[in-house]
């Protein structure tokens, strides 16, 4: 259960808002589920950063009935959340892969 | 529109700094949004078996605790608003006690800001706003005619008693002549006292009740001339019968009459007429005893004020109808010249009227001083926040990152101003308690006094200011520093914006300092020269006022009283020179007006034409040591039987004749024939800009324009004048113990009096001058070190690379000095465009005098080239290895 590495808490709610629009709880689970509870999204971060996420533009909100007839507010990626999210996913392939390949560096 | 977004943004973060946010739905749906999210995490620990009160408890730590949720969230519940501000408090304090140099300097800042205003509020609201300090003293109104040029003046007795016998509207009316200078004998001791003649009701209106004693009953104040009665002052009571309770029913001598005293006045009270003291008081039916130029029962001879007190209920408008309704009634039987438009009820508001006038341009100079002060206080506020906010900017991107709102930054740092704003308000409160004190002191001369007590109103404005300081300048710095994100705060670029802010900061903070020093500069070689007595001699002049007018004397016993006087001073050893002036010798007294024409051309009779006439006695010039351009003193062979002689002087020759060549010519003053015998010099003191004064010196014993029955004697000593004050004391009572001999007094010491204002004016700008000049200082010093912490990476490059330590201070100061060249240039624009409002108080010096204007601009630039010098030294200073090697 590893903390998130600084700044990839937005990366992650962008992805899981990648197929369609969701409510908090729904982007917690399915980051948790995604990562087979190797990730434990931090409540108290998720909703700044949702907000955070909303002035900056790349998503938006809006209330809609759960399945079990419950209000919920529900976010969805903007254009320009696509965007970022393809930009966020180029970088982080290249850094992971930078640090694979330090990290896996044979030793002689 | 920049401008509105900038506003609408304040305002919205003020909203929600307050904890009051106007977007209520907004947070009921944020609880929501939050209400579900613990309601399925709740769920979700219920499905893997937890009890359902456990399964909250947890879903709510997983939310991180309420203390970061709070913080987190945007959420503003107004529970939340008082743990927040606990929090803020502790905070803030944590953070200004890391920083002392900044607190102490923002909490200086902050109390110059408010004493300087608040001591000029007290001072305004004591000359024009302040209630008399009796019971329901604001429930207290003059009645006055409303005369159109003068905005008021007396009603007369008759008026008084006719209204007085009337009224519905008054609760208590009373008639008094505060200004009746009373030459009393007690205990074996003579002088004068300020004293005043009042109806009987005059205590009971004020509502007070007597130390010991009584106040007048009204059979006292039924017959005239006939109760020979007085009321002292409590401050009169202890010093001079020592406080004693036997006092009453003892006879005291009061312009020469026997008094029986009845009743000692509460302590602190001294009278109605703000600005004016009075230590004892006799009833309207001694005002014969009080007043002697007229007779004060008389409608032509209106010298008793009016004061009354509204009745319970009655509102000021409900009084002036009333007194609209007698109008007729009152003014019946007056010479319709004299009948005035109206008469009006006005309340007893500050100081006397007349005196408000005489003190508005000085309340206008302090005002215009103190907001200059304000203005360079709060540009210090704003720039140390500003440079401490720069610092402060990666605690801020830190709690920014770790979910703080923009709204609850801004809330920590108004916090922070707000606390400095408290230190720096109770700081300021002792500060005016000091200034108030010092300028009270200036109006303790004659007899007046304008009592600057740190009253609630004071303190209300001081709290107000406070506010204002405090949210005007904390905001800005506030706003700019809660928007830095992280990502900002990680790039340690230069801003560049923000130095530019800082030098404008210092810039105009050197443009009030150079208008503040020029103008005080100005002020105080116009007192040198003024006192300095132009072309008199004012080291060795003493004066003393003689009145036997005051004890009754006819005008025989009254000259023959003058003329001894003169001899038995002349007679001191030790004195040079004696004579009269039916004025005064002051160079501020202008003498009497009159009309001057040649013979045979018609008399002028527009006011504006009149010149001012003085008589004088013989060997009047010589005594004064004022130079005769021409012709000769006045002697003692210029008496009623020979021809009318005059004195003028230079102006009053050109003007007449356009030549000061006029001896042996004849002028026609009010009507009489006068030979020119002489032309002396100019010597009263005239501001820059007004016209000279234009002057004919009459011979005393002449009498061309009345009897002589008072005067001032002035005398010339050889050593200290100050020595010499009991020896004519003395001497002048040898004469005639029983005339009252007053005002005695060195030239000197009336001249500090007649020029107070100048003096008053020179020291509050140059303290305010000194301050901005330090403030500017302070500021500059900070900018250059900020400047130089920013560029420590250049310079250390620089001198790595072999750049002369003294090439890079060089730099820094002349970085450092160019704001203040802007300051300075724009300063002395304005200094030469606004000096003439000084114009008043300009003695023998022009507006602008190249040497002021040089020696201050000189040492604003020598300020601030120290000022600089220490950064640029340490700059120059550092070692490139360890600069290079941070980070």
């Amino acid at each position: 259960m590893a903390d998130l590495l600084q700044g990839t808490l937005d990366m992650l709610v962008l992805k899981s808002l990648q197929l369609e629009p969701m409510h908090g709880w729904g982007i917690t689970e399915r980051i948790e589920q995604w990562s087979k509870d190797a990730l434990r999204v931090n409540q108290g971060a998720l909703y700044p950063a949702l907000h955070r996420l909303a002035r900056q533009g790349f998503i938006t909100s809006s209330w809609r009935m759960t399945e079990n007839n419950r209000r919920a507010r529900y976010y969805a990626l903007t254009t320009s959340g696509r965007r970022a999210l393809a930009q966020e996913q180029e970088e982080w392939d290249r850094l992971s892969r930078a640090v694979n390949l330090v990290m896996r560096a044979e030793l002689a | 529109m920049p401008t509105m977004s900038v506003f609408a943004r304040a305002l919205a973060t003020l909203k929600l700094a307050a904890g009051f946010s106007g977007r209520a739905s907004q947070d009921a749906e944020l609880d929501e949004e939050l209400a579900f999210h613990i309601e399925k995490a709740t769920a979700r620990h219920i499905a893997r078996g937890m009890s359902p009160a456990d399964a909250r408890r947890a879903a709510l730590i997983d939310f991180g605790g309420k203390t970061q949720w709070t913080e987190a969230s945007r959420d503003q519940q107004r529970s939340a608003v008082l743990d927040d501000l606990a929090r803020d408090v502790r905070y803030g304090a944590a953070s200004l006690g890391r920083n002392p140099g900044f607190t102490v300097s923002a909490v200086i800042t902050i109390a110059l800001a408010i004493a300087a205003t608040t001591t000029v509020f007290n001072f305004a609201s004591a000359v024009y706003m302040r209630p008399l300090a009796v019971p329901e003293g604001e429930r207290l109104v003059h009645v006055q005619a409303d005369y159109p040029a003068t905005r008021s003046g007396t009603i007369g007795y008759p008026a008084f008693e006719r209204l007085r016998a009337r009224t519905k509207a008054f609760d208590a009316i009373a008639a008094h002549y505060s200004t009746a200078p009373l030459y009393v004998t007690a205990r074996g001791e003579s002088g004068e006292l300020p004293g005043a003649v009042v109806s009987a009701d005059y205590f009971r209106m004020l509502g007070l009740r007597p130390a010991i004693g009584r106040f007048f009953l009204a059979s006292e104040d039924s017959v005239r001339d006939r109760d020979a009665v007085v009321v002292i002052g409590h401050g009169l009571w202890h010093a001079r019968f020592a406080g004693d309770s036997g006092v009453i029913g003892e006879h005291i001598t009061v312009n020469g009459r026997s008094f029986t005293i009845v009743g000692v006045a509460p302590p602190g009270f001294d009278g109605i007429t703000g600005g004016l003291v009075n230590v004892l008081w006799i009833p309207t039916m001694m005002l014969h005893t009080g007043y002697r130029f007229c007779d004060g029962f008389d409608f032509a001879c209106a010298v008793t004020s009016t004061m009354a007190r509204l009745g319970p209920g009655v509102e000021l408008r409900d009084a002036q109808r009333e007194l609209d309704g007698l109008f007729t009634t009152l003014v019946e039987g007056v010479d319709t010249a004299r009948v005035p438009p109206r008469i009006v009820a006005a309340p007893a508001l500050g100081i006397r009227d007349i005196e408000q006038l005489q003190y508005r341009g000085l309340s206008k100079l302090l005002w215009a001083i103190a907001l200059v002060l304000f203005a360079v206080a709060s540009a210090n506020l704003s720039g140390l926040l500003l440079s401490r906010g720069m610092a402060r900017r990666r605690e801020f991107a830190l709690r920014s990152s770790l979910g703080a709102s923009r709204g609850r930054i801004v809330r920590q740092l108004l916090t922070e101003c707000l606390m400095l704003g408290v230190i720096g308000g109770a700081v300021g409160i002792a500060l005016t308690l000091g200034a108030s004190r010092v300028l009270a002191d200036f109006f303790v001369t004659n007899n007046r006094r304008i009592g600057l007590p740190v009253d609630g109103n004071v303190l209300l404005f001081v709290a107000c200011a406070t506010l204002l300081t405090v949210v005007m300048f904390g905001l800005f710095p506030a706003l700019r520093m809660s928007k830095v994100s992280a990502s900002e705060a990680l790039k340690t670029k230069s801003s560049r914006e923000g130095n530019r802010a800082r030098f404008v900061l210092v810039s105009v903070q050197t443009v009030l300092a150079v208008v503040l020093l020029v103008a005080a500069g100005l002020l105080r070689r116009s007192f040198d020269r003024a006192v300095a007595g132009g072309t008199l001699d004012p080291a060795h002049l003493v004066q003393a006022r003689l009145r036997p007018s005051l004890v009754g004397y006819s005008e025989e016993r009254a000259a023959r009283y003058l003329h001894d006087a003169v001899e038995r001073v002349r007679a001191l050893p030790g004195v040079v020179g004696a004579t009269l002036n039916r004025w005064s010798i002051d160079v501020r007294w202008k003498g009497g007006p009159i009309f001057a024409s040649l013979p045979g051309e018609p008399v002028p009779t527009d006011p504006a034409s009149r010149v001012n006439y003085m008589d004088v006695g013989d060997r009047y010039f010589e005594t004064l040591r004022v130079p005769m351009v021409a012709g000769r003193d006045f002697t003692n062979d210029d008496t009623p039987g020979a021809p009318l002689v005059t004195v003028v002087n230079e102006s009053l020759a050109r003007r007449l004749w356009r030549t000061t060549d006029v001896l042996g010519r004849s002028v026609v003053l009010n009507g009489s024939t006068f030979q020119v015998v002489g032309v002396v010099k100019d010597y009263h003191s005239v501001a820059v800009g007004e016209p000279p004064l234009y002057v004919a010196f009459v011979a005393f014993w002449q009498m061309p324009f009345g009897a002589q029955r008072e005067a001032r004697l002035g005398v010339r000593v050889a050593g200290n004048p100050n020595d010499a004050l009991r020896a004519i004391h003395r001497a002048l009572a040898s004469v005639d113990p029983d005339v009252p001999v007053a005002e005695v007094a060195t030239m000197q010491t009336m001249m500090l009096t007649s020029f107070a204002e100048v003096r008053l004016g020179r020291m509050v700008l140059l303290v305010s001058a000194a301050l901005t000049l330090f403030l500017a200082a302070v500021g500059l010093y900070g900018v250059v070190s900020y400047l130089v912490l920013q560029r420590s990476r250049e310079i250390a490059v620089r001198l790595a690379i072999g750049a002369a330590p003294s090439g890079v201070a060089g730099m820094v100061v002349s970085q450092g000095v160019r704001p203040i060249l802007v300051g300075g240039v724009i300063g002395l624009a304005v200094s030469v465009s606004t000096a003439p409002l000084l114009g008043k108080w300009l003695y023998g010096i022009g507006p602008t005098d190249p040497i002021t204007i040089g020696a201050s601009l000189a040492l604003v630039l020598i300020v601030a080239v120290v000022a600089c010098t220490v950064p640029a030294l340490r700059a120059s200073g550092t070692d490139p290895a360890t600069v290079l090697r941070m980070d």
